[in-house]
């Protein structure tokens, strides 16, 4: 394979609500044993692309923390790199946060690398993609950029406010907008561009002077009526999670072994950080089923169509249903949790029932003691 | 600054009792609870009692453990304080040898000790489960001066006949040694963990290289010569968990006992003090299916798990088939199980592929090991 540049967006990443506003989305755990950013990392791990720029768009310290040293992800050895790339210019004003400006301003991880293609993906899509393939397709139709899209035919209810492409009959970008739910078919976006490195330096010169708000999609839906954008459909299972109820509701439809294995599987692995924690350990009351576990787990109650990430304590008699309970978090005796999203280190100790609904779950924040 | 202590953990045995386990591996490199191999044990203890300089003896089957420990990096000794070294039977300009017995195996080493040049040396056996901090036995023996100490635990009065056991007096000084006695007043049993002076140990596996009559064993001929030549040998007692799982009964009850015996290992109760670190496998999350019943049992990431499980230690990628049952068994890493299948007291070997509707029935005083 060609040699190429990775880069994670983290810019485009959708705020949940109260669970990232200490972490952006690409560091909120997923399936228990990962975070979100590892899907990316992994699809590029997994296509051979080892220099990786992580385009970090707030709360650098979730992020170095999770990165490690990055030899996880097998991607930072001396035949790569992985680089953790913030703009600490435009931190502080969102308006000026912009993948755009953030690769400006840190704009020698382009100058540097001598690759011809530069692969951008996000952290918030859950989607298993061989990179392989569409920079075979866009190498052989020399093409320049290639946006990468999902044609969908539930337009109306899924997918909302997602960019949207318009495509012509030669299968080029004519537009970006966004799906309102006006139709159920229409290509949605991936967020996925493979983009020529000199034409990406171009995008970056010519944006600030059209307008220092614009990020790499407007720059792309800028470019579409003047140049030949190609597209490539993505037809493996790709969803988004843009609010708590699709984290919890996306989560628990990988309970389904199949469509986890459209995903994550032995031959696709996702990467991610160890923490040595010990297997976990099922007392002698545990009742579980339908469910993701993870290493430090000590169950000792019912859980049932749940994800029990790192080190959680569900204690004697608690039921655990339809629920996430991220790492740390401790659930005692007879409390009853459903579609409840527990964060980090919080305690259920006072209360003893605890029920949101799958369209509105409930959220305990992070070290909480309630 | 050098470190002061070097470890050497004899890791080149074949653990022969563990029957078909070994035949591919050394005993060091066999899986234990989960997700673990025997090394990480001592490895881990090594790395959590900060001594940062190991060697690792190997001999037997010694390609998947060098692969394992290579750089040593899972315990966190490819940093720039450590010191990490693979140390295979080697050709040299006088000849090929194999390792003669453990004396002989650090004795070909002198070259390498020589070149860290610790004031002390800890060897150790690679062969067992406990979690010890050697920071503490070292100052034990700084605060009495010994030459050697010898670190025991209270044995029952029937294993007496297993171990090599130690008499000491009020100051914890040895005043007698015998391997293997039939009977013996004493409980001391000794660990085959050893902290002795370098500049001792040197010259006693000098000696004990020219002696023809020798069986260059640490138990047999270095702890009596240390003896024998008033040396001032201590003994040093430890009070934690320790099990030697060289057998397929004993590594069997060792994986039961960290599912019954909270106090065991310690593997749960303060988790990040004292961490068994072990190799780390890309690996699926854990899943338990939507007919499994999963209560009593350890189970590691990348298990799937569609039958009923009770009772049981669960290794990475172990995959249980709808409508099984496992009990009181041992599941190693990769292992298959198909549907409809049911184990009782049986450990099944790694990576072995079980078929469905299968029925293997152990007992506890007779544990059925699979191996295909």
């Amino acid at each position: 394979m060609a040699r190429i540049l990775g880069l994670v967006n983290m810019h485009t990443s959708p705020e949940l609500g109260a669970i990232t506003k200490n972490r952006s989305l690409a560091t909120l755990p997923f399936l228990g044993r990962y975070a979100f950013v590892d899907i990316a990392l992994s699809n590029f791990s997994n296509s051979n692309v080892n220099t990786v720029g992580i385009l970090v768009n707030k709360a650098p310290r979730s992020i170095i923390k999770h990165m490690d040293n990055a030899m996880s992800y097998t991607n930072n050895t001396k035949l790569g790199k992985t680089v953790i790339c913030y703009n600490e210019k435009h931190a502080s004003n969102y308006l000026y946060n912009t993948d755009i400006n953030n690769i400006i301003e840190n704009e020698w991880l382009v100058d540097e690398v001598t690759y011809k293609y530069v692969i951008v993906a996000p952290a918030h899509i859950l989607y298993r993609m061989d990179f392989n393939e569409v920079i075979e397709q866009h190498i052989k139709m020399n093409s320049v950029i290639t946006c990468v899209y999902k044609k969908i035919n539930n337009g109306k209810s899924e997918w909302i406010d997602q960019d949207i492409f318009d495509i012509n009959t030669n299968g080029n970008l004519i537009g970006i907008r966004k799906n309102f739910g006006v139709s159920d078919d229409v290509n949605v976006s991936l967020e996925t561009y493979v983009i020529n490195l000199d034409k990406l330096k171009e995008i970056l010169g010519f944006s600030n002077e059209t307008s220092k708000f614009f990020n790499l999609k407007d720059a792309i839906n800028y470019l579409s009526p003047m140049l030949k954008i190609d597209t490539y459909e993505y037809k493996g299972y790709a969803e988004i999670v843009k609010s708590i109820k699709d984290y919890l509701e996306k989560s628990l439809s990988l309970l389904d072994f199949e469509n986890l294995n459209k995903i994550v599987s032995n031959d696709w692995p996702i990467y991610t950080k160890t923490h040595d924690t010990p297997p976990a350990k099922y007392l002698k009351n545990a009742w579980v089923r339908n469910s993701f576990v993870s290493n430090g787990a000590i169950i000792n109650g019912k859980v049932e169509n749940s994800v029990i990430c790192r080190d959680v304590k569900i204690k004697e008699n608690a039921v655990i249903r339809n629920s996430i309970i991220l790492s740390g978090a401790e659930v005692s005796k007879d409390a009853v949790l459903e579609y409840v999203i527990v964060d980090k280190g919080a305690k259920i100790v006072n209360v003893k029932e605890l029920k949101g609904t799958k369209d509105n779950p409930l959220y305990v924040g992070q070290g909480d003691v309630i | 600054m050098a470190n002061e202590m070097l470890a050497i953990v004899l890791a080149g045995g074949k653990g022969t009792r563990l029957e078909a386990l070994t035949m591919k591996t050394s005993k060091p490199a066999v899986h234990f609870g989960g997700k673990y191999r025997i090394i990480d044990f001592v490895l881990s203890s090594l790395a959590n009692s900060g001594v940062t300089d190991v060697g690792v003896v190997t001999q037997y089957e010694s390609v998947e453990l060098s692969n394992y420990c290579s750089k040593g990096k899972h315990w966190g000794f490819d940093g720039n304080n450590s010191e990490f070294s693979i140390l295979g039977p080697r050709q040299k300009a006088d000849g090929s040898h194999w390792y003669a017995g453990t004396g002989d195996a650090v004795y070909q080493n002198l070259d390498y000790m020589d070149s860290i040049d610790p004031e002390y040396v800890l060897i150790l056996s690679a062969d067992h489960i406990y979690k010890m901090n050697y920071a503490k036995m070292l100052a034990f023996t700084k605060s009495v001066d010994a030459e050697c100490t010898i670190a025991c635990l209270t044995c029952d009065e029937k294993d007496v006949s297993r171990f090599g056991i130690l008499t000491l007096d009020d100051t914890k000084r040895v005043t007698s040694f015998v391997e293997k006695p039939k009977f013996s007043e004493s409980r001391n049993a000794s660990m085959g963990v050893y902290i002795f002076k370098y500049s001792s140990l040197r010259d006693a596996l000098v000696l004990d290289a020219n002696n023809p009559s020798s069986s260059h064993d640490f138990g047999k001929d270095i702890i009596p010569y240390f003896l024998n030549n008033d040396k001032g040998v201590y003994g040093y007692p430890f009070d934690g968990y320790w099990k030697d799982v060289g057998t397929l009964s004993s590594l069997w009850e060792a994986n039961m006992e960290l599912i019954d015996d909270e106090k065991a290992l310690d593997l749960y109760n303060n988790m990040s003090s004292f961490k068994i670190y072990t190799e780390d496998t890309k690996s699926l999350p854990q899943y338990i299916g939507p007919n499994a019943r999963v209560t009593n049992s350890i189970i590691n990431q990348g298990s799937i798990i569609f039958g009923e499980v009770n009772h049981s230690v669960l290794f990475t990628g172990a995959h249980i088939g709808e409508d099984s049952k496992i009990e009181d068994s041992v599941i190693m890493p990769g292992a298959i199980i198909g549907k409809n299948v049911h184990l009782k007291n049986v450990i099944v070997a790694n990576n072995v592929v079980i078929e469905d509707g299968r029925e293997v029935i152990g007992q506890v005083n007779d544990i059925k090991l699979i191996t295909k």
